[in-house]
């Protein structure tokens, strides 16, 4: 399936991860090798300069021989038999020295070295080799054993020289090299277990020169330190070589343990990130999934929500329809009725006082039709108040003029005497008051008083109305100013909406207070005129 | 014969002129403004016909024609707005019609005979 195969693939933090562990491993497994490396170089070199003083040690007993024979013979007289009885006194079990030795005389004219005598398998005349190591411990001031090896295969022989006092003697011993004896006794010694040394006569590491060598063969590859051995007049130089690591096999090979551990870390931590990788994506995955449903359920609450308000709206709609049908009809079927009636006056020609009658009954009901679309267009147009100074009392007169009170009702007014007047739209005011007193009266059924109270309260006109009428319960106090609510069989309940919606724009308040059985109180109150003073 | 007629109706316009045409029509006509006026004289006096009007304050046309004691006269309700339930209850008490206003008036004249005739 190819579908699978990006699956099988390391995601990228844990591919990062990966590598970064690998190259921190690598790193580290090579810094602690070359570090390593570094040690075993140092503990080396430190080494060759130990072994060069132990090596060219075992040397020193050929020089201190010499040079004992060489004060020996110069104290005797510095002749043949000084020298033989010096040489033999050295022998160890007595008797005759069994050491090549021999003393030798320079010619000071010619420089040819010629032997006086000599012991042990020294040959008769010096090599050419030998004389020069002759000749060099004379010129050596103060006095030094001069010293080189020569001659190759089963006849190498290292050469040993010093000088006889301040004669042109010379005492010369020649030793053969015997490379294997010399090794093995060395190699078993503490020192040597773990190293491969080899001791030159000279400062360079010549073969022809080699002295010995600790396990019969010479460091030739790998890492070789060296070290100077002085010996009398010159240098001889000493080369090691580790056979097995210096600083220990757990160190040389620390830096495997590293790498093989720094990648089984990478291996486990790449695994452990990309599981979390594969938990988190997978956790992201569901949240989308989950937020998408959610976002699914949401448009769909606020499809059904779109859908409420569209039905609210029409039943909203369907309620101020009906409600101005229903307040219409009832003006025009009078209106139908008179209209019917004063035809059939006139057509009998005679009706002259009834068809005067019938026809103030249909202006009547034109009136209040024209009151209900009157009422209603006030609540659909609500228009920003056009105000200027307006004297309450006069206002309130003109309202009882318009509506006059029933026949058993008593209307009493209290105005104080500071009342300013009203900063208001006119006509708007005349319409709140017009409602205020309209209801005031029809909330009387069976005879009572309205009172209608003006006083002034700070920058406020206050106007109450207060009928004695049969007052109001909690619930249609909490709906009292609702649009299209109402009580009365007549009326589209936009009234007390529309009145206080002026007040509002008045920048007044509108109050009520009421009990049943008690009656009502509306209180409005409206900012006062500033007065203004022309000049 | 001359048939007795009660209209009821809260609106004063509508009860002047209804009692004016049904005058002129040859009925003998009284009228009031509510349904306890009515029943009253419903009480007091037996109509041929009653038409009423069924949204009145305190009580409604329905409520007066359910109170209405046996035997019963024709009763024709008016309304401006019909609503489902008092429709159906003005059914159920054998209300002799159900007029939507405005309505014409030869209209109202020829169910308002026909109620009388029926009652007589």
């Amino acid at each position: 399936m190819m579908a699978d195969a990006p699956a099988a693939r390391l995601r990228w933090p844990a591919l990062v991860v990966v590598v970064l562990l690998v190259g921190i491993t690598v790193v580290s497994s090579v810094g602690i090798h070359r570090a390593n490396q570094s040690a075993e170089r140092r503990l080396l070199h430190e080494r060759a300069s130990e072994i060069a003083l132990i090596l060219t040690d075992s040397f020193a007993s050929l020089q201190t021989q010499i040079e004992t024979i060489s004060a020996e013979t110069a104290l005797n007289g510095s002749d043949r038999e000084a020298f033989l009885s010096a040489a033999n006194a050295l022998s160890p079990g007595g008797g005759s020295f069994a050491q090549p030795v021999g003393l030798a005389r320079i010619d000071t004219g010619s420089g040819i070295v010629r032997f006086i005598t000599r012991a042990g398998s020294l040959p008769a005349a010096p090599s050419a080799q030998a004389a020069a190591v002759i000749r060099r411990a004379l010129a050596e001031s103060p006095p030094k054993v001069t010293s080189a090896v020569f001659g190759s295969g089963a006849s190498r022989a290292l050469g040993l020289a010093y000088p006889v006092g301040a004669s042109n003697l010379v005492v010369y011993e020649q030793l053969p090299l015997d490379l294997a004896a010399a090794g093995s006794a060395i190699r078993t010694s503490a020192p040597f277990h773990e190293l491969n040394a080899a001791l030159y006569g000279t400062s360079t590491r010549d073969p022809k020169a080699l002295l010995l060598t600790t396990n019969g063969s010479v460091p030739r590859t790998g890492e070789i330190a060296t070290a100077a051995a002085p010996f009398g007049a010159d240098t001889w130089l000493v080369a090691i070589q580790a056979t097995s690591p210096l600083a220990g096999k757990f160190a040389a090979r620390a830096y495997w343990l590293v790498l093989l551990g720094g990648l089984l870390i990478t291996i486990v931590l790449g695994f452990l990130v990309e599981i979390l990788l594969r938990r988190r994506d997978y956790a992201l995955a569901l949240v989308a999934e989950r937020t998408e449903e959610l976002q699914q359920s949401v448009g769909e609450l606020e499809l059904a929500q779109e859908k409420l308000v569209q039905t609210t709206r029409l039943a909203a709609i369907g309620q101020l329809a009906s409600a101005i049908g229903h307040e219409l009809r009832n003006p025009l079927g009078v209106i139908t009725n008179a209209h019917y009636l004063l035809r059939t006056a006139l057509e009998r020609k005679d009706g002259g006082p009834d068809a005067a009658r019938h026809l103030r009954t249909a202006e009547r009901e034109v009136g209040a039709a024209t009151l209900i679309v009157a009422d209603l267009l006030d609540y659909a147009r609500a228009r920003e108040p056009v105000t200027a100074s307006v004297d309450i009392s006069d206002l309130i007169d003109e309202v009882q003029t318009v509506i006059p009170a029933p026949d058993d009702v008593t209307v009493e007014r209290h105005a104080a005497s500071n009342v300013p007047a009203a900063r208001a739209d006119r006509d708007q005011l005349r319409q709140v008051l017009l409602n205020l007193v309209s209801n005031a009266y029809e909330a009387i059924s069976d005879g009572g008083t309205v009172t209608i109270t003006t006083e002034a309260a700070a920058d406020f006109v206050r106007i109450s109305v207060t009928d004695t009428g049969s007052g109001m319960d909690e619930e249609t106090l909490g709906q009292l100013f609702e649009p299209f609510f109402t009580r009365k069989t007549k009326g589209i309940g936009l009234g007390l909406s529309v009145t206080k919606r002026i007040v509002e724009t008045h920048r007044g308040t509108i109050s009520v207070d009421s009990a049943v059985g008690r009656g009502t109180t509306f209180t409005i109150e409206l900012p006062a005129a500033r007065v203004e003073v022309v000049k | 014969m001359t048939h007795s007629v009660l209209v009821v109706d809260d609106e004063y316009g509508m009860r002047e002129t209804l009692v004016d045409i049904l005058t002129s029509a040859g009925y003998v006509v009284t009228d009031c403004g509510d349904g306890f006026a009515a029943l009253e004289l419903a009480r007091a006096q037996p109509y041929d016909v009653i038409i009423m009007d069924i949204r009145m304050p305190a009580m409604t046309g329905v409520e007066v024609l359910q109170s209405l004691e046996h035997p019963p006269p024709q009763v024709v309700l008016m309304t401006g707005y019909a609503v489902e339930e008092q429709l159906r209850q003005a059914r159920e008490n054998n209300a002799f019609a159900i007029m939507q206003k405005p309505f014409q008036i030869p209209y109202l004249l020829r169910i308002v005979a026909a109620a009388a005739n029926s009652a007589a």
